[in-house]
């Protein structure tokens, strides 16, 4: 299909789509901020003030007013955002692509690629993804990458075993059979149908885990083990934040918007892409 | 003169007069800070006392740590050791102010040129279980305690113990291979409470689950669903019997779950350790139903500097950093004002504190600070790394340190974990500043953080000069020489800048209106056979 | 059927396979994190000094190396043997066995709450895509992704016990199936009740997330399926829409929903991690988290080879059910 007509389909779509604008709309923001981020702080985020400490939102110079050490809220917000985003993404990319290849590779081609690849998704499985997390975590010391290299791990195997299994049904299906039998090659017949059929599912599981992922950075936050200070994370907030929920909620409220935003708009977004995508979807 | 030559009389003195030096707070200095209800809603103390004490009714208490085991001889953990006090009798106890008291031996006399004790047992006294307390018993019990098997961690508090030995029922004597001065440490510990020989035969590994001793309250119940359950033990012999019936110790790991469950009724006090979030004691004192008590700990927390690297072990770096840093900051952004400035290598709560190294330290000014890091050469861009531990206060703080250093441009990066990696990481020597946090009854605390083989020091010094006094301050007996050397260490040491003293925080319990007579010790711990409960 | 057989024996075989493996990484794993037992209990130990800290490990065994002595522990734990906790020096299994009731009770309220609230949420989204129904389910669903258990579990206390005190803050007192049976028996509502309030916030604060999964889950599978021919032609023929939708519909949707609930099962305990922290629940996710914290190596491994095996076993029951549920699955 032609680049320029697989476009104007999509623009098409979205046109008629008020969720998928508004999903662009909303991850379009996020992303342009989290890559603009320290020109649109206000305030250093690391800067602590005695007399910002507790400051309530509302005022022109704290719109989202001051946490426990004295720091601006909103330039912390807009701070991690980048870090935030930056986990999500190298995250997610990294797990989808090597969860859907591997799934891929599984579910089609079998044998005893499938027997491997399988053993080493159990393995994964079978283990608590926090605990794995923890383990890796204490092994090799808080830190960025770490925090990435641990989520990465427990999260390719969603994607491997749904696409396995979309993988094995699409596998059955005659249009397949007829281009196996008219001897399209294994490869082509992977790249050129098996992937288009599952990628619904994976934009689905993807979009899901934007928002899991930080969540779960939040979680390591919880036990300890988050980004590393000063920089500020949407996660590592929330959880600096819990203690002072009845005092000053405006700590946790604010993050928890920025991470609601997130998700809404990554979502919506992902629904749009997956309705207009789903091959099975438009050919009716 | 030896302390083998000294007359037995004299001898259990200095023993005496060692264990009241570790406990004992200096509370006069403490007036400002000391015991203080906080809310203006409560009956005045005069009020409080005129209300005779009830006895019954259940006290519920919620802790942020709960016992590993209540095994003596199986545990280190400091939560550990304050409830088997509750359930087990050691052979003496020790007093709020540090004085030896009786417990299940009314006397003791040392004897063999003070290398034995000799313990009389008090007449009568029976274990939970109903075995009769006897010399027998006190030998099982320190043969358990050293045996290999056991791999008790506690085996180095019986000190240089030779063995012990059953002269009749009522009478024991522990031999010394020497003469033990600390050997009231140890012994008034539940670490070494005598336990029922029957109830260990019995049940063997869940020991622990179901201690059995001779202390005020016997353990009913021990899972993870319910807690811990006490009941007083009526026929309790070494002390004043526990107004309370039953106590309930249940866990709460979960700050904001802890107090919502204080504030909620459905328990009636958080004591012990950090149970009471320094971060929630302003909400909590606003709330008429709860009163507060405080007091400061033996606690400090200082910026150790690992001097085996550059440019740390530059004098002038580490006055830099002393004087970019400013403590009272640290206090009010990080702890909401609950601790009080440090000002040396200990907490001034422990006795042998040196008032002096108050005038010691440097004043926080940055100016000053960027001018010394650029006559050392290292100007602004200097990169450092500091680890600390997990707690919320300690973050918090390493998080103040970290901004205010950055003011005086040094890049300071934190890296917190709990604690078990911090103790071995700082071991590595890879660290530029650790974030150093001691809690201790005893000026000795100087050796282990301080001389070149202590186990605890993490600052990389090779200083043979100060060695020398911390290793004569070990031997020296003589109190007034004793508290010269402390003296000369503390100065030694505030001088040559091997740490930045930053706050000592208090300790604060939290009890419902209802919980009376609550005292709140030096140690941290609240003597639960005193409180009551009015209705 | 003798294929089927075959295929159980091999997933039990591979099983088996996975549990020692993973055993074996993380005995491996947890010494290379920095610090062992007797460091941690040192820690908060002044007086303790270096000899008496080699004195203490020597005694534990903790000198003795990984491979022989993950031979021997393997041979216990075929007798059921998993060794004895360093920290609180009793059996692992025993510590077990008293906390996993609680955790896999919580878990069971959580999926069922999920699988209670997602389903109808799911199926209504695909029927009005793009209405307002399913403008509601997918923010219902978003925000079950964007809350952090622990906050939402936090926020719930404060609510319902500190401001209503409707609902007790935390703790565990007993099984509410067990209840659930008493109280059936005496017609009284009372005791399910004082067990099962316990589980309410927890229990909803878990099932959170897995809602908005699941409610995403069944409703991309039920939009893919009311568009395949059979539904289609099923509405063609005149075949009552409900009827459609759930003999129809849903029954092929569920495929996907069943596999991804399988996998719940290891997110339901990281969940649990933290539920459990926040509401002082006592389950082994809070003591597989204390036991990495006091490298507590006996109990590390015990609870990580548990929580396999259960996960195993559970698993491999679901892929029973998948073989049953679609019949045109072949495995290779």
């Amino acid at each position: 299909m032609p680049e320029t007509a697989e476009r104007s389909r999509l623009g098409t779509a979205l046109r008629h789509s008020a969720k998928g604008i508004t999903g662009l709309a909303l991850v379009t923001l996020v992303l342009l901020v989290a890559v603009a981020a320290p020109l649109l702080a206000p305030h250093d985020p690391a800067r602590q003030m005695l007399e910002w400490r507790f400051l309530a939102p509302g005022s022109a110079a704290h719109l989202l007013g001051g946490d426990n050490l004295g720091r601006d809220i909103l330039s912390r917000v807009i701070v991690g955002t980048r870090t935030s985003i930056a986990v999500a993404v190298l995250v997610v990319g990294t797990a989808s692509i090597i969860g859907s290849m591997l799934g891929v590779l599984s579910g089609y081609a079998g044998g005893v690629l499938d027997t491997v690849i399988m053993r080493l998704v159990d393995f994964q499985l079978a283990f608590p993804f926090l605990l794995m997390a923890l383990i890796v975590m204490a092994v090799l010391g808080p830190g960025f990458w770490t925090l990435v290299l641990a989520l990465v791990m427990p999260l390719w195997v969603r994607f491997a075993r749904v696409v396995r299994a979309e993988a094995l049904r699409v596998a059955q299906l005659e249009y397949i059979d007829a281009a196996r039998s008219i001897g399209v090659s294994t490869l082509r017949i992977m790249l050129g149908h098996v992937l288009p059929n599952v990628l619904p599912s994976i934009i689905v599981l993807a979009t899901l885990d934007v928002a899991l992922v930080i969540i779960a950075e939040a979680a390591l936050s919880f036990l300890g083990l988050g980004v590393q200070p000063p920089t500020p994370s949407w996660g590592g907030m929330i959880s600096q934040g819990r203690d002072f929920l009845g005092d000053a909620p405006w700590m946790v409220l604010a993050p928890g918007l920025a991470i609601l935003l997130t998700a809404i708009g990554i979502n919506l977004f992902g629904d749009f892409l997956r309705d207009t995508y789903d091959p099975r979807l438009q050919q009716r | 003169m030896s302390l083998e030559d000294l007359h037995p009389r004299d001898f259990l003195k200095l023993t005496e007069a060692h264990l009241r030096r570790h406990v004992l707070s200096r509370r006069a200095a403490l007036a400002g800070l000391g015991v203080a209800a906080a809310s203006s809603l409560l009956p005045t103390p005069a009020q409080a006392q005129a209300q005779t004490p009830r006895h019954g009714g259940v006290l519920r208490i919620g802790r942020v740590q709960e016992p590993d085991t209540l095994d003596p001889h199986k545990t280190s953990l400091a939560v550990a050791e304050s409830t088997m006090l509750l359930i087990l009798e050691p052979l003496a106890r020790r007093d709020p102010d540090g004085k030896v008291i009786p417990a299940l031996a009314q006397a003791w006399e040392f004897r063999d040129n003070n290398r034995s004790i000799v313990f009389h047992l008090r007449p009568g006294v029976t274990f939970h279980d109903g075995t009769p307390v006897d010399a027998a018993a006190c030998v099982f019990t320190a043969n358990r305690q050293m045996d290999k098997a056991t791999a008790s961690p506690t085996t180095f508090m019986l000190g240089p113990l030779d063995k012990v030995e059953a002269i009749d029922p009522q009478t024991v004597v522990y031999h010394y291979r020497q003469p033990f001065v600390p050997i009231w440490v140890g012994l008034t510990l539940s670490y070494c409470a005598i336990l029922s020989p029957t109830a260990v035969a019995a049940e063997k590994e869940r020991f622990g689950r179901k201690p059995v001793g001779a202390g005020p309250f016997k353990a009913i119940s021990w899972s993870p669903d319910a807690g811990l359950k006490l009941a007083r033990f009526d026929a309790y012999k070494c002390g004043p019997l526990p107004y309370v019936d039953e106590v309930h110790l249940t866990q709460y790991p979960e700050d904001s779950t802890r107090v919502a469950a204080l504030v909620s009724g459905e328990i009636q006090g958080i004591y012990t350790g950090q149970s009471v979030p320094l971060d929630r004691v302003r909400s909590l004192r606003s709330n008429a139903d709860i009163k507060l008590s405080t007091r400061p700990s033996q606690s400090i927390r200082a910026l150790d500097f690992n001097q085996s690297l550059a440019p740390i072990n530059d004098i002038r770096v580490r006055q830099a950093i002393y004087q970019a840093i400013d403590p009272k900051r640290v206090i009010t952004l990080a702890l909401d004002g609950n601790a009080k400035v440090a000002h040396g290598p200990m907490p001034s709560a422990i006795p042998g504190y040196d008032a002096k190294v108050e005038q010691m330290g440097f004043p926080y000014d940055p100016a000053k600070a960027k001018a010394l890091l650029a006559e050392a050469g290292v100007g602004s861009g200097l990169q450092l790394k500091l680890i600390c531990n997990d707690s919320p206060d300690i973050r918090n703080s390493a998080e103040v340190v970290q901004a205010m250093l950055r003011e005086v441009g040094v890049t300071l990066s934190v890296q917190s974990m709990p604690i078990g990696q911090v103790v071995v990481l700082t071991k590595k020597a890879e660290h530029h500043m650790y974030l150093y946090t001691y809690t201790y009854p005893d000026p000795d605390v100087l050796y282990p953080v301080f001389a070149s083989n202590g186990s605890l020091q993490r600052n990389f010094v090779n200083d043979p000069a100060l060695d020398k006094l911390l290793e004569a301050s070990r031997v020296e007996f003589d109190a007034a020489k004793r508290q010269a050397l402390y003296d000369e260490i503390q100065e030694t040491l505030m001088r040559k800048i091997y740490w930045v003293p930053l706050f000592e925080p208090l300790n604060v319990v939290a009890f419902a209106k209802s919980v009376q007579n609550v005292e709140l010790r030096s140690d941290s711990d609240v003597d639960l056979t005193k409180v009551w409960l009015s209705t | 059927m003798l294929s089927f057989a075959g295929f159980l024996l091999r997933r039990i075989v591979y099983a088996a396979i996975v549990v020692v493996g993973i055993t074996f990484v993380v005995s491996a794993m947890i010494k290379l994190v920095p610090g062992d037992p007797v460091d941690v209990m040192a820690a908060g130990n002044p007086g303790m000094t270096d000899a008496d800290k080699d004195v203490l490990r020597h005694q534990l065994g903790l000198d003795k190396s990984l491979l022989p002595a993950f031979g021997a522990y393997l041979a216990g734990a075929v007798h059921g043997d998993l060794g004895i906790s360093f920290r609180q020096r009793e059996p692992t299994t025993a510590l077990i066995l008293e906390r996993l009731p609680a955790t896999a009770e919580l878990s069971f309220w959580a999926l069922l709450f999920s699988i209670a609230v997602a389903t109808p949420l799911g199926v209504i989204t695909a029927l009005r895509r793009d209405g307002i129904a399913d403008y509601i389910g997918t923010m219902i669903a978003v925000l079950g992704v964007s809350i952090p258990g622990f906050l939402l579990g936090i926020v719930c206390i404060l609510i319902f016990s500190v401001e209503l005190h409707w609902l007790p803050s935390s703790g565990y007192r007993g099984s509410a199936l067990l209840a659930l049976g008493r109280s059936i028996a005496t017609g009284s509502a009372e005791p399910f009740w004082n067990s099962f309030r316990y589980f309410l916030m927890p229990g909803a604060s878990l099932a959170f997330a897995l809602t908005a999964i699941n409610a995403r889950l069944t409703r991309s599978a039920m939009v893919e399926v009311l568009h395949q021919d059979f539904v289609l032609f099923a509405r063609a023929k005149g075949v009552p829409g409900w009827v459609v939708v759930f003999h129809h519909a849903l029954r092929n949707a569920i495929i996907p929903i069943v596999t991804v609930t399988g996998l719940q099962l290891g997110t339901l305990l990281s969940g649990a991690i933290i539920i459990e922290t926040v509401f002082a629940w006592p389950g082994i996710g809070r003591l597989a988290v204390q036991s990495i914290e006091w490298r507590d190596y006996p109990l590390v491994q015990a609870t990580v080879l548990v929580s396999a095996v259960l996960f195993v076993v559970l698993n491999l029951a679901v892929d029973v059910l998948y073989r049953l549920l679609d019949p045109r699955i072949q495995h290779a």
